[in-house]
């Protein structure tokens, strides 16, 4: 249902030289593909400055990719015309990490969560109030929560209004961008449930973008790992558990702190930090942390290459995992 | 080992429009030398003002009432004058916060902002050039490279886990008894997390450093600490070893807290969901915090608070329903 190709974003910084900084190009997203299928929850993971919030960004045509192409049903979003893209732009939706800056404060629930129907122009007044009244409950609050005011919710109920007015509109595709990453951990089942549970009935697909493998193995079918603007890794979720595996996906499974005080991890997985994107590394971008890394990985970038059964992977030495 | 630290009934109250919240109501735990205790709780379960109370910075403005001991090394924290409060903080007892980004003075540099600290603790080290030596060996153990470049930095030009790494050699500075870490890898890449877990244990195992470790992160706490404070609506509503916790969790909300956590390679097709929400501080009554979503609550924990029920040395729950040894009758 949405295919991108090549998908790039490029900054190009002037840098603040009073403060030392240089100009150059910050390559944000730098070709990146994958498809997601009708129904179907596509993971996207990676540490801050992979770019996965840019590519959800971009997705969302919030902002145009700087080459590349997304297709939404075979259709190419930049080669829409503004009246076609503001009807897609309204059937494209999502569900925001923090619950408390992503709606407005001074509005009421009910036009919170109107806002998207309205902006379609397809319904009468006495349709949308339907609608609002459905899909509130659909979340589990109650049709007077609709005349409350956002502060009026805790956390876990104000993520319930942003997935409400995400669904409102039966979007076939919502991008979750970090969704309960806010939220307690007693509150967190609650929402996954809920997403999970409307997913099925309304053959949803998401794009559930995340730092948190752990969350993204219950959610996801599928899972894109990024690093540095590439994508290192595309498997099944249900592959996670094998050996075979990129070494940085390896690294971010033993990074996760396990809940068992008797399986006492290795204490530190990998060493070093995400590189400047100013300065990208030579050859493979993750090598300067990478313990396989060999002299091949410091020249050349590796191409993300079919291991079959759906599993790509980029890495010089896939064959010696 | 010695007892460092022993709180008794820590009491934390602020007025608001909507009513006296009791942030912390009547905290009781134990620190021993070199001991890691892992706080746990939700956001408003009280274990940030718990440990802004002990460090005596909790705001002025609303402030309703601070009472209870705090018995540090032989001294009562909360009877202490507040120039004789400024000798330990910061000193005998240091913080490492959240958000480095704005735990750090955005225009001085990192190295300065270290050495600041043994200005103010003249008595934790002597000589002008030792302070730097103890600097840029700090900076070292905490793995910053060049620390001599860096020292000269300002923050903005630093990464999240390397802020975060000044921020730890910083609270080490004048050698603590005991480090205050309150979500210090919340903001961080878990890549990063696991380094600065590292760093914390480092600490312990070098200095001999107690430390209180604040986080809503079961993994975490199972992989670093030694025992363990389930907090909930500002009380202590589970207090054991992390074992204990981990494998006979006594209280329902632990038990539920464990069972909705979402846990690598062991996916379940529905998450375990707890009920309802957190609850309104402003608002509690005077049975159990938890009983409106206490899947075993009978009718007299919604009228009643529950007792601290001991669990041996000075461990203790607070359930009512919940007999001593854990078995819950179904």
């Amino acid at each position: 249902m949405i295919e991108v190709t090549d998908l790039k974003k490029h900054y190009r910084l002037s840098g603040m030289p009073w403060l030392g900084g240089r100009p150059g190009t910050l390559k944000a997203v730098d070709g990146v593909s994958f498809q997601i299928a009708a129904g179907e929850t596509l993971g996207l993971v990676g540490e801050s400055g992979s770019g996965k919030s840019t590519v959800g960004q971009m997705l969302l045509m919030q902002t145009p990719p700087t080459e590349g192409s997304i297709r939404f049903d075979g259709t190419e979003i930049q080669d829409l015309g503004k009246g076609a893209a503001d009807v897609l732009k309204g059937k494209v939706q999502v569900v925001f990490q923090d619950p408390y800056d992503s709606l407005n404060p001074r509005m009421r629930v009910r036009d919170i969560i109107a806002e998207p129907l309205r902006n379609l122009k397809q319904f009468s007044a006495q349709e949308i109030r339907s609608k609002v009244d459905g899909v509130i409950q659909r979340v589990g609050l109650r049709v007077d929560d609709l005349a409350k005011f956002p502060h009026q919710f805790s956390g876990g109920q104000r993520q319930r209004i942003g997935i409400a007015r995400a669904i409102s509109v039966n979007p076939k595709f919502v991008v979750l961008d970090e969704p309960v990453s806010a939220l307690d951990v007693s509150v967190q089942a609650q929402v996954i449930n809920l997403l999970l549970e409307i997913q099925q009935q309304h053959q949803i697909a998401y794009l559930f973008i995340s730092h948190n493998l752990a969350i993204v193995e219950h959610v996801c079918d599928r899972v894109v790992i990024l690093y540095l603007g590439k994508v290192a890794e595309i498997l099944a979720t249900s592959d996670l558990h094998q050996q075979k595996l990129h070494p940085y996906t390896r690294a971010l499974i033993d990074s996760i702190p396990v809940p068992d005080p008797a399986r006492l991890k290795a204490p530190v997985p990998l060493q070093g930090e995400i590189p400047d994107p100013m300065n990208l590394p030579t050859g493979c971008r993750f090598s300067p942390r990478c313990a396989m890394a060999q002299g091949v990985c410091r020249e050349r970038e590796p191409a993300l290459t079919d291991l079959g059964g759906g599993h790509w992977m980029a890495c010089h030495r896939s064959a010696e995992l | 080992m010695d007892t460092l630290l022993r709180v008794d009934n820590l009491h934390t109250h602020f007025n608001t429009p909507r009513g006296v919240v009791k942030a912390v109501n009547g905290v009781n735990l134990q620190l021993k030398k070199g001991e890691i205790l892992g706080i746990v709780g939700e956001s408003g379960s009280g274990k940030s003002v718990m440990a802004q109370s002990l460090l005596r910075v909790v705001p002025k403005a609303n402030r309703a009432l601070i009472d209870g001991r705090a018995e540090f090394g032989g001294i009562d924290l909360m009877q202490l004058g507040e120039e004789e409060m400024r000798k330990v903080r910061g000193a005998r007892i240091a913080m490492v916060t959240q958000n480095p980004s704005t735990s750090l003075n955005p225009v001085m540099t990192v190295g300065d902002q270290m050495l600041e600290t043994m200005r103010f603790h003249p008595d934790r080290m002597p000589s002008d050039a030792r302070i730097r030596d103890r600097m840029l060996t700090l900076m070292n153990e905490v793995q910053l490279p060049t620390p001599a470049a860096i020292a000269k930095r300002y923050p903005f030009q630093l990464s999240g886990g390397m802020k975060q790494r000044i921020a730890i050699a910083m609270a080490l500075m004048c050698d603590p008894e005991l480090l205050i870490a309150d979500e210090p890898t919340t903001a961080l890449d878990v890549t990063i997390q696991a380094q600065i877990l590292e760093l914390i244990r480092n600490a312990r195992r070098v200095h001999g450093t107690s430390v209180i470790f604040i986080t809503h992160d079961l993994g975490v706490i199972a992989q670093l600490c030694d025992t363990v404070a389930v907090m909930y609506a500002g009380k202590i509503i589970e207090y054991n070893t992390v074992d204990e916790i981990f494998r006979t969790p006594r209280h329902p909300y632990t038990q539920g807290l464990l069972e909705s956590n979402p846990v690598f390679g062991k996916t379940k097709k529905t998450l375990h969901a707890m009920q309802g929400q957190p609850p309104d501080l402003a608002t509690l009554g005077d049975g159990c915090a938890f009983a409106p979503r206490c899947p075993r609550a009978l009718v007299a924990c919604r009228e009643r608070p529950p007792q601290r029920v001991a669990l041996g040395d000075h461990f203790h729950h607070a359930c009512a329903v919940v007999q001593d040894h854990g078995a819950v009758p179904a």
